[in-house]
């Protein structure tokens, strides 16, 4: 996929992620389209990368540090299923992976 | 507001609204937690030592990972799994003491290497050829077998870095050699080992200064997990309870080697003694904390500016325990209860720790623990926040992509 197919993937799991509110049941979707969405980021922040040493000719170890950092946490994230217990690492590990991730995007954005 | 023990499913696992016990911690916990926001806006001197601070969290979410996955180790091993699991930690005691020589760290990767891929095989052709182990179990073994390779990987860090830190400054040369080493077994270790190596090392001297005695302890918890793992866990369980008892004394201790904290925690010591009548907060300084805190406006506020204070100049320490003892705490869930009963003394600094903020994308986002009463929390707020930090992702995204072509 390209960088521009894959972009169009991370907004077409936007929608299906469901704005709750008090009294909701949660289900499996609620978590498994984050781990869906970090792990493809994830995928395109490495292409964007890659894309970015091709032009500039040059390495970022910060950024490679934070890809590390996030492909590390990534590692941890699981899917759940129908019965499974939602567990607070279950959002942690997304909030921890996209951290290190805006940094980043960030960086290398200081960098154009 | 809040779920409890969510479930995925249909059953009535609804978000429970938990109004009382989140007014009892808003004030004083996500107030500080602000504080730490506020440092990563501040900048220069106080964003390095925020750098320092998530050099802590990585080492520190690498070590109490590793910890906490071996939680799931035991759990399995008190099901009975029993014999080659526990034979497995043992071979690892004895590749341990190679690896704690560092010379032949290159050496012991490649028989862990081998160690990994021939036994794991062996356990699982064990599994699928005996009835007496399920396909489960056999899974599980797996998991298991992994979740010890990379404990020792991280272990073999942390025994590195305690010798490097008795050593004084001789070691610098075994430093260099383990680096060298460790380069090399890059590729093997999924880039993880050299970058919290890495980190542990660069670190060191501010760990040093900070919490030299903690991370001792740490590492003595260490060898004894290495030995004798059930053992090993108990002592890391006192471990922790030491950590709870004394982390008040230990950050003032820590705090007066860094003069540029002293006077605003000193500001925070000298109120909760007029408030208390008593020296040193100790371990009920969270509770006297927040009784202050009811007893009028102004010490409210100051109280929480204090807080707050406190939290800039002990960015790194404040990160490094609520972080490692939130994890901590996390393993209780495969741990179970009443084992422990050190771990449950800790209760009032979980409260303390319950929410651990930041920003992401611009948007407050809080790290949520597991609680013994309320299990698994999280709001609404949690899930809803992620999808607007979703969405700002790919933005970010698409303007880096944009420069990138521009």
């Amino acid at each position: 996929m390209s960088v521009k197919d894959k972009i169009a993937y991370l907004e077409s799991l936007v929608p299906q992620m469901e704005v709750v509110k008090k009294g909701d049941y949660v289900l499996a979707k609620h978590t498994n389209v984050f781990v869906d969405f970090t792990i493809a980021a994830l995928d395109l922040l490495n292409e964007l990368y890659e894309l970015f040493k091709k032009k500039k000719g040059y390495r970022l170890p910060d950024v490679e540090y934070y890809i590390g950092m996030a492909e590390s946490r990534a590692g941890f994230l699981r899917k759940v299923k129908f019965g499974d217990i939602i567990r607070v690492q279950d959002h942690n590990l997304i909030i921890d992976t996209w951290k290190p991730m805006e940094i980043a995007i960030q960086i290398m954005i200081a960098h154009l | 507001m809040l779920a409890l023990a969510s479930v995925a499913t249909c059953l009535p696992a609804k978000y429970a609204d938990y109004s009382g016990y989140a007014a009892f911690y808003v004030v004083d916990v996500s107030d500080t937690g602000k504080g730490v926001d506020s440092i990563s806006k501040t900048p220069a001197k106080v964003g390095m030592d925020s750098g320092k601070g998530v050099d802590a969290y990585s080492r520190t979410v690498s070590w109490w990972r590793s910890f906490a996955d071996y939680g799931l180790c035991l759990e399995v091993v008190g099901k009975g799994i029993a014999k080659p699991v526990w034979d497995y930690p043992f071979v690892h005691e004895y590749m341990f003491k190679q690896i704690a020589r560092a010379k032949p760290i290159l050496e012991s990767v490649v028989a862990l290497d081998w160690y990994s891929k021939d036994v794991l095989r062996h356990y699982v052709d064990v599994a699928v050829g005996a009835d007496r182990v399920t396909r489960f179990l056999a899974k599980l073994l797996l998991d298991v077998s992994l979740v010890l390779e990379r404990f020792v990987i991280v272990g073999l860090i942390i025994v590195e870095l305690r010798d490097w830190l008795a050593g004084d400054h001789a070691p610098v040369k075994d430093v260099t050699l383990c680096k060298a080493d460790t380069n090399v077994v890059v590729d093997y270790s999924a880039k993880d080992v050299w970058k919290v190596y890495a980190d542990a090392v660069l670190s060191a001297d501010y760990i040093r200064l900070l919490s030299a005695k903690a991370l001792a302890d740490a590492c003595v918890g260490l060898d004894f997990l290495v030995k004798l793992s059930d053992k090993a866990l108990k002592d890391s369980g006192l471990w922790v309870d030491w950590y709870s008892k004394d982390v008040w004394k230990a950050v003032l201790e820590r705090v007066a080697n860094v003069d540029w904290v002293l006077l605003p925690w000193m500001r925070l010591v000298l109120l909760l003694d007029s408030l208390t009548g008593e020296h040193a907060p100790a371990r009920d300084v969270g509770k006297i904390g927040l009784e202050s805190i009811v007893v009028t406006d102004w010490k409210k506020i100051d109280l929480v500016s204090c807080l707050m204070d406190a939290v800039k100049g002990l960015d790194g320490a404040y990160r490094y325990f609520p972080v490692a003892l939130y994890d901590y705490l996390f393993t209780r869930d495969y741990i179970g209860f009443g084992r422990f009963w050190a771990v449950k003394d800790t209760a009032r600094m979980e409260e303390l720790v319950a929410k651990l903020g930041y920003t992401l994308m611009g948007k407050d986002v809080w790290r949520r623990v597991y609680h013994k009463v309320w299990y698994d929390l999280i709001e609404v707020d949690d899930q809803n926040v992620k999808i607007v930090i979703a969405q700002a992702l790919i933005d970010a995204f698409k303007a880096l992509y944009d420069k990138l072509k521009g």
